[in-house]
Formats: structure tokens, sequence, C-alpha cells
């Protein structure tokens, strides 16, 4: 792995980010929150994608880190940590009992597309009938004072984006890990042809299930760090399936199989949709902004932002091109 | 372009994995030391002065669903909440702080926690609300109350029920709507009253819940009640839960059917579902001797949907047009919103216009918009029952900030009509039980 | 819960009755699907949209749904074929993630513009038979749910021959097996794309018209009925409507069955873990053509 320009720019980048909540409002920082999350769930998802094709049911990893970190914490008094790393367990396992027999049978394209909504769909009808996981109720957080083992901030919801900013380090790093190493290569390969990347011998079922439990293990802390935010989990806002359109939208904008485009895209589609949420604060018509925005980009730019600049050099392209592309061994579908 | 790693200042893979480690834990570090070290920011917006400073206006922020499923309802309360600032204004505004206006501001909460509680902040640090009434859904005005409370913004909840709002110890949360408790014992005492006063018994029961939070935190409240000899102890023959919005829900109304309770107590928020309900009641030829509900029963737009179907379905209200003609003030305030807003009243306004009302007594009684002024001013709440439409004896809060006074009364539809027919003392109409069957309609 | 003859041969029915519209919403996806190559993620918006219409027509002009139906099929055959056109053509062959966005962000144009229109308010046509009940012993059948039966049949056969005898319909399942052969038989094949999605879509108008009878309207008709749609056209396989129109009815009274039987809350998962078990042990579907990936 040798570094440049391109961690220098991200060091940059974390660096202001951590720095903006010093002086911003609290609603700013809020909103920053939001941005190093979704980059980071989005993060998440573009390493399942790597290797595979792509998930609309990322909210059931979601779903179960959060709940795992709550039910721990509200029943049992264990600190969120542990319940992240529970977590973490949990959601890997449960992709890699699903994805087996998914990849194992060659389930490929819109076929796999659909089985992820429906896992997602059950886990979140599943959840809404259980009392454990307190049917349609939720687990509801008792609100202690500020603490970094309770992982509850609440003078000041700064720590938030500190410790944001840290998962989303860890998210970037295994990203671009994942994609540099010889472990990249062989990922776009399965990816973009997995009979003849068999046949040279990659094991491609190892590297999509390490692909996709990486993806649910880092998406299920996300889950966990929304449900330290909230304070309230519910099946219906955690697991639903506009939380899974939540966690890919940033990615598609920002160029999916990219490393930094998951952060483009939620530091840009964030606060748009929070701006014309107060903007348009009585109107639905924000939804229907956001279903326009999609259509945009899907039409005029679907490799996203940071694909669309890497295959157009110009003055901005040169510049931007230090950040990491994809390195597929074709350069179209 | 030349790929990154042939550039002459790559960096090691030791120095970099360390500067990586260094600032994963400067970060961590970082956070830790601000929370531990930092002073608290002083959450209060206004400080206290022995002066008091002039006020121009109170900003009041209103938390409500405006888009979603429940838009319907937040629709109303937005339109309420707007008009009746504009009516007070015109009327002198806030006299105790100089005729100062009242203004209002509404954030859409999309029925979302996490929505909620970000526009709440937004709302208390942003637009430097005095006052934050709210939220609808009870899943989103527990995170936007722990927002409050963390600020020392007093809250006043309108229309959320769920009873554990009041059990979190917050000291700026109060409720003038009641709590699923308050209402659960308003079915049970109404089905008591029915008895005595037809001589038809009562021995078995069922429920219809829908897995929402609203729908379990009712239900609950039933089980509990049930449980309870005095007030319950019939026999539960059929629960059936089943998820919002469903396609079809013919099965779950044959095993009812098959189960045959005398009465059915039912949950259904989305009119569609109630709509649904109905008609598929009627399709499998079953209605209980008293079918009793509330949420998506008891608007509008469910009775023009299912005609004399609807007929003798007995539903928890706090509004009832019926209120018009035995409260001078609910007349009044049903004729001007009318003619203002153009659309009819339901419970939802009707509690936004009591909210406001306690509001507005709070900040004359307080003459301030000191944050701790004005919750001692809420604490201290007793306004008489003339001045707010629902038929209570006022509003007064305990010391959970519940009010005491909040109940629910029976309405049943006959002829289109939703009439009051529960408590007698505002009872319109004599209450039909047992309703006739289809058959022998 | 008790099962004796009567009760399962209610269930039989408003089994087979609910899952007629399954079938008849699947088919028009699954027809998409087998020439456009999409999953129209908008579909269930579209289904709401032609209840809108029909819903209209009969606040306006009084017009049952019935009568209606033809001038609700030909107006959502035009907006479907138009948006193939000018929306989704333009997605073909892209990478899956894309068309599926397409589709998704049409849906939430569709389902909000309807609420910024008309307001999140139900709707209920009310019809003069909406009340009848047709009783053979103790069976019960409601008459608006077995008219719909009946004239989903009808229409099901209908979009049958036409698939089978009629040369569009000829054309349209050559493109579907086999797009190269089908150019070079001279077929336009752009314009059986746009056929095609205009076609899927007018079935969700047939469907909606009959659910009008005796569904209610609002701007999330969609959401109730799109994930078992989904299910449907896996178990069938995707692009066979045939296999579309038996799953519709056999997961309909599945769901009837389970709902009845274990509990309504289960009315979903059921039919997930189907479609799962499915996917793993034959993922072309109970009647599905190989999968050519």
């Amino acid at each position: 792995m040798r570094f440049g320009r391109s961690t220098l720019l991200y060091l940059v980048f974390f660096g202001i980010i951590c720095a903006v909540p010093f002086v911003s409002s609290p609603v700013v920082t809020d909103v920053l929150i939001f941005c190093v999350l979704y980059a980071f769930v989005s993060t998440a998802w573009t390493i399942a994608v790597y290797a595979g094709p792509y998930s609309i049911g990322h909210a059931a990893y979601f779903g179960l880190g959060a709940y795992s970190t709550a039910l721990l914490y509200t029943r049992l008094g264990v600190s969120p940590w542990i319940g992240i790393l529970v977590g973490i367990a949990i959601s890997s396992s449960f992709a890699l009992v699903i994805s087996y027999p998914v990849f194992r049978y060659g389930i490929k394209g819109y076929y796999y597309t659909l089985t992820t909504l429906a896992v997602a769909e059950i886990m979140r009808t599943i959840f809404l009938a259980w009392d454990i996981t307190g049917r349609a109720v939720g687990v509801w957080y008792t609100v202690v004072p500020d603490s970094l083992w309770h992982f509850q901030f609440h003078t000041s919801h700064a720590p938030y984006v500190f410790i944001g900013v840290a998962f989303l380090i860890l998210g970037v790093f295994t990203s671009n890990a994942i994609k540099k190493a010889r472990l990249g290569l062989a990922f776009s390969a399965t990816r973009d042809d997995e009979d003849t990347a068999q046949s040279v011998g990659i094991n491609t079922l190892r590297h999509k299930l390490t692909a996709v439990a990486i993806s649910a293990a880092l998406t299920s802390i996300g889950g966990a760090f929304f449900a330290q935010y909230t304070l309230f989990i519910e099946p219906d806002t955690s697991m639903a399936m506009f939380v899974s359109v939540d966690i890919l939208l940033p990615a598609v904008v920002g160029g999916v199989g990219t490393v930094s485009g998951p952060l483009i895209g939620s530091f840009l589609l964030t606060p748009l949709i929070w701006i014309l949420r107060i903007a348009f604060g009585s109107e639905v018509l924000h939804l229907v902004i956001r279903g326009v925005v999609i259509i945009i980009v899907v039409l005029f730019a679907p490799e996203g932002i940071v694909g669309t600049l890497g295959k157009h050099p110009g003055a901005a392209g040169k510049i931007l091109s230090i950040i990491p592309k994809r390195l597929s061994s074709r350069a179209h579908r | 372009m030349k790929p990154i790693w042939t550039r002459k200042e790559a960096i090691t893979k030791i120095q970099g994995t360390i500067i990586v480690a260094v600032v994963v834990i400067a970060a961590v570090a970082g956070g830790v030391a601000w929370t531990f070290t930092t002073p608290p920011k002083p959450p209060q917006v206004t400080p206290t002065t022995t002066v008091a400073p002039r006020v121009d206006e109170v900003r009041i922020g209103i938390l409500a669903p405006l888009t979603g499923a429940a838009a319907y309802f937040g629709d109303g309360m937005k339109a309420m909440s707007e008009l009746l600032a504009k009516k007070i204004n015109d009327e002198g505004g806030i006299k105790s702080l100089g005729g100062a206006k009242i203004r209002i501001i509404v954030a859409d909460t999309e029925g979302k926690p996490d929505v909620g509680k970000t526009q709440t902040r937004r709302l208390i640090t942003e637009n430097k609300v005095h006052l934050i009434i709210g939220a609808l859904h009870s899943g989103v005005t527990l995170p936007s109350a722990q927002e409050s409370e963390r600020y020392g913004i007093p809250f006043i909840c309108d229309a959320s029920s769920h009873v554990d709002l009041t059990r979190q110890g917050f000291k700026w949360f109060f409720r003038t709507w009641g709590s699923d408790a308050i209402f659960a014992r308003n079915y049970f005492e109404c089905m008591k009253w029915m008895q005595n006063k037809t001589g038809v018994k009562i021995r078995t029961v069922a429920f219809i819940s829908e897995e929402s939070l609203f729908g379990v935190g009712v239900a609950t409240e039933w089980e509990k009640l049930n449980v309870d000899p005095e007030m319950g102890g019939y026999k539960l023959v059929a629960y059936i839960r089943h998820p919002a919005s469903p396609a079809d829900v013919t099965s779950e109304a044959m095993t009812l059917k098959a189960a045959n309770p005398d009465v059915v107590l039912s949950v259904n928020t989305p009119m569609p579902d109630a709509i649904l309900w109905t008609k598929t009641l009627k399709a499998v030829d079953f209605f209980p001797k008293a079918l009793m509900t509330t949420a998506g029963f008891i608007f509008p737009e469910y009775i023009s949907s299912v005609g004399k179907d609807g007929e003798y379905v007995i539903g928890r209200e706090g509004w009832s047009i019926d209120l018009t003609a035995r409260k001078p003030i609910a007349k009044e305030i049903n004729d001007w919103f009318k003619k203002e807003a153009n659309r009819d009243m339901h419970v939802y306004t009707m509690q936004m216009h009591t909210t406001i009302t306690v509001a507005r007594d709070v900040l004359e009684r307080a003459a301030s918009v000191d944050p701790e002024k004005l919750r001692q001013a809420l604490a201290s709440t007793d306004i008489a029952g003339d001045k707010i439409i629902p038929p209570w004896k006022g509003v007064k809060f305990d010391n959970t900030g519940q009010n005491i006074y909040a109940n629910n009364f029976m309405v049943q539809l006959t002829k289109g009509v939703y009439r009051a027919v529960w408590p007698e003392e505002i009872a319109t109409v004599p209450l039909i039980f047992p309703a006739p069957t289809w058959k022998d309609r | 819960m008790q099962l004796d003859l009567p009760i399962f041969l209610n269930l039989l029915l408003i089994g087979l009755f609910q899952g007629a519209i399954y079938s008849l919403i699947s088919m028009g996806l699954t027809l998409i699907f087998g020439t456009v190559r999409i999953v129209n993620f908008a579909h269930g918006d579209f289904l709401m949209l032609s209840g809108y219409f029909v819903f209209w027509i009969w606040a306006i002009l009084g017009m049952d749904p019935l009568l209606a139906l033809p001038v609700v099929f030909s107006a959502l055959f035009c907006i479907g074929y138009l948006t193939e056109r000018v929306l989704i053509k333009r997605v073909l062959g892209r990478p899956t993630h894309i068309q599926m966005l397409m589709t998704l962000g049409l849906s939430l144009i569709i389902q909000n513009s309807v609420i910024v229109l008309w307001k999140a308010d139900p709707r209920y046509v009310h019809t003069s038979y909406a009340d009848l009940r047709l009783e053979f012993g103790a069976v019960a059948v409601p008459f608006p749910r077995l008219l719909s039966f009946i004239l989903a049949m009808v229409f099901a056969l209908t979009l049958h021959l036409f698939l089978l005898k009629t040369t569009y319909g000829t054309a349209i399942r050559g493109t579907g097996q086999d797009q190269e052969a089908a150019h070079l038989m001279g077929i336009n094949v752009n314009k059986i794309y746009s056929l095609s999605f205009g076609l899927g879509i007018s079935c969700t108008a047939v469907a909606a018209t009959l659910l009008s009878t005796y569904f209610p309207l609002s701007p999330f008709l969609g959401a109730s009925f799109m994930v078992i749609t989904f299910i449907v056209i896996i178990l069938g396989g995707l692009g066979n409507y045939l296999g579309a129109f038996i799953a519709g009815l056999i997961l309909g009274t599945i769901e009837v069955f389970t709902a009845y039987m274990l509990s309504p809350l289960l009315r979903q998962t059921v039919p997930l873990l189907i479609f799962i078990l499915v996917l793993l042990l034959k993922p072309e579907g109970l009647f599905g053509r190989e999968l050519r990936r």
C-alpha cells in the first residue's frame, strides 16, 4: 500500500470536518453528523459492491447493528461499544449465512437485488412482530449525562462528529485497502467477469463472501451509531426500504466503486436534503425534488461525480484525478 | 495519468499505518477531551436579567408530520397554529409582554424520530423558539422532547398519547393531551356504563391492533385494564395484530367472526385501513354488538368513504361537532376555523387550539420569555374548562407534566354524523347498543 | 384455528380473488422485465396513479369504474409508452443499479406529486353493486370481488391470446427471447420496448380498476402490493407472464391461509421465506426459463 497526495487530501478533509463543530451552530453540527454517517454506511455498501451485485437490503445490517447495541444497552446495561462489537459479529455472521447459499447457487443480477430486498423485509417484519425487540414500540433509551462509555452526548453533539469521523476513516481505509490490494483486482475481476476469473483460479466465492461480511460489519456500526444518536429505534425507521436507498444513494451520486465517491455523494446530498426540508418545510415538494435529482444523476452522471469527472480530464479533472478511481479493467460495461 | 503507486513521494506502509492510527486515536481522544474538559455551554438561549428585556415577538416551534402518511393530520395542525397565532396577534398579542406578537415556525418531522430530533435542535438553536409544541407521533415526540429537555426549553405535547412519555423524568415536558392509560379507561368505563344502561351483558371482547407504536401502546393498555376484574375482566376471544396498510383483511375478519366477540376494540391509524376493515366486516357479514374504535375511523374522509356502512361505529374522540352545541368556545372556534381555513376541524386541530391557548395563558402569566419562568408558569397552569374546546374541567399538570383533566369521550356514527354518546353529561343522542347486525339494517 | 369446510372454501375463494389481483400486477411487471429487462420499482406507483384516474373519472363523470376501464387502460398505456420513450430508454443496457435508481426516482416523483396535487386523503369509489353478496350455503362471496376475479381472468386470457396470436404479441415475445434475432427479423426493437412497457403499465391499470370497486385509494396504495408482487414475479420466473399468473394465485391463497391459521403478522413473512427458498432451490422460478446471465 502506498500513500501519496490523496492521503493528504483525506487527512485535510477529515481535519476540516473535525474543526467545524467548534465554530458552527448546533444545527450544522447535526447535519454534519448525518453527512458523516451516510458517508460511512455508503462506503460500507460500496465494499459489498466491489465484488458483487447491488444490494438494496443493507437496511438489514443497519438495523441489526442498531438493535444489538440498543437492546444490550437498555436491557442489560452493556456499554454500546461492546454492543457495537456484538453487532459486528451478528451482522457479519448473518451476512455470511444468507450470502453463502445465494452465491453458491449463482444468483445474480436482479435476482440478487430482489433477494437482498426480501431479506431486509423479512428482518423488518420479524422485528416488528417479536416481543424481544419491542415489536412496533422499538427500543427507547434513557437519557444519561454525557458519557463516552455510554456513548451519549448532549451538551454538544460534537463528539458524535469525532467518533463518526473515526468510523469514516476506518471505512475509507478498509475500502481503499480492499480496492488497492491484490484482493481488489480479484474483486473487480470477479464482478466484471466471474467465469474468466474463476478459470484463472481466483476463488470468487471467498472474495464475495469476504466483501459482503465486511460490508455488513461496517454498516452495522453505522446502525449502532444511529441508535446512539437518535436514542430511539423502531423497525420502520431503521430497517425499511428507504433506509437501504438512503445508504446507497450517496455512493451512486458520488460514484459507485470508488473510495471517495460515497463521501462526495453524502456531503453533497445530505445538506441538500436538509436544506430542502427546512426551506420547503411544509411541502412534500422536497421529496419530488429528491426524485428529480436522482433521475438527473442517473441520466447525466451515471458514473457518479467522481466517475464522470475522471472520464473527462480537464483542469478540474486533472486535479481531481489524484483521487482514487475505479480500477476497472474495462472502461464501460 | 500515472497510477498513484508509482509516484515518488509515496510514504512507506508502516509510516502510513502510523499516521492513520494517530489520526484515529487523536479523533477519539479529542472527543473524550472535549466531553470532559469543556465546560458545558449554557443551554439557555435567553439570559435572565433583572430588567425584563423588551420582547417583540414570541416564537413558538411546531413539530408536525407534513409529509408521509400522517400528512393529513399535520396539515391541520399547521393551519390551526398559524391561523390562531394571527388571531391572537390581531387581538393584541401577548399583553403582559407589551403586545408581543406570536410567530409560528413549523418544522416537518416526516414522522421520523431522527428528523424530529434534529428539527427540534434547529428550532431551538437557529430559530430561537421559546416554546415547542408537537409532534403527533409518540416515537418522534420522545427524541424531540429529549432535545428540548437538554436545552431547557418547554415542550408542550399536544397529541402524543404514549404512556412512557411522562415517565422519563422530564422537567420541561408537559402534555395537554391524555395518555393511552387514560383513554383505555374511557373505553372500559363506557363498556360498564353501556351494560348498566341497556341491561345487555358483555362477556367477550376482541382487540384489533395495528403493529405500530401507537397501536401497540393503545392495545397494551387495553390488555392491562382487561386483566383488572374491577374495570374489565372480560374474556379475550381474539387478539388480532396486523401490519399497517394491509392489502386485505378478510382472513382477519373471518377470525373475528369465528370468535364472535360481543365487543371489539380496534385501533387503526390510516384511514384506508379503517375503511378496509369496515367494508370487509360487511363482506364477511359480521358486526359485533359494539365496535369501539379510534384514529382512522373518526375522520371525515372515513365517513364519506364508507357511507352507511359506518353506522353504529363507536369512536373514542376528543372532538365532535356536538361540542359546538354545548360549549360556546367550541362553536366560536369551529365557525372561525371553517371560515378561515376552509376545512372542518378534527381532533388534532382542536388540540392545537387547546395547546396554544395554554401557551398563551402561560406567556401572559409569566410575563417573560425566560425559559425557567415559562416552565414555572406551565407547572402552575390551571385553566378553566370554558376556555378550551374539549369537555374537560380544564388544564392542570401533575408533577409528571400530565394534564390531569384530559379525557376522551365516545361518539357514535349515526345518520352520517359522529355524535357524542358518552359520558351522559355531554351526550346528545343515546348510545345504540347492541348495534344491529348487517342483515337487520 | 378451526378449519371446517365452509371456512376453508371461503378462504380459498378469497385467496384466489386476492391472488388474481396480484397476478395482474405481476404479469405487467414481468412483461416489462421480459422485454425491457428492468425491474420497474415504480410499478406500484403506476398502480396508484391508475387508481386516481379511475377515481377522478368516477367522481367527475360519475362513470362506474368497470365502464371506464377502456379509458383508464388506454390512458395508462400511453403514459407507460411515453415513460419508456423519454426516460427508461436512456438507461437500457446500463448497470442494474442505474436502472433501479431510475425507477426508484420515478416512484418518489409519482407518489409525492400525487400527494402535492390531491393531498394524502383516502378516496373511495362507491358502486351500486358494492354490497352485493352471493351466498352458496355457508359460503358467502362478496360480489365485487367475484366480479374482479372473473374480469381478471378474462383479461389474463386476452393478454395471453394477444401475446400468442397477434403480430405485436409475437414480436414482444420474440424480442424478449432474443433481441438480436428479433432485430434481424426486422422488428423495430425500440418500439417493442415502448409497447411492452406501456402494456405492462396498463396491466396495473386493470388491476387498479378492479381494486377500486372494493379497496380504498390513497397515495400509499402501491406500497401495500409491491412486496408481494416482487415475490410473485420471482416465483413465476422473471419474464414468464404465465408463471406470474399462476404464482400470483398461489401466493394470494398462501397469504390468506397464513393470516387465518398462523397470524396476520406473518402475512408477508411466509411468502418472503418462500421467495428465498425458491431462489435458492430453483432460481429460475417454479416455471421459469433457464437462467442465462
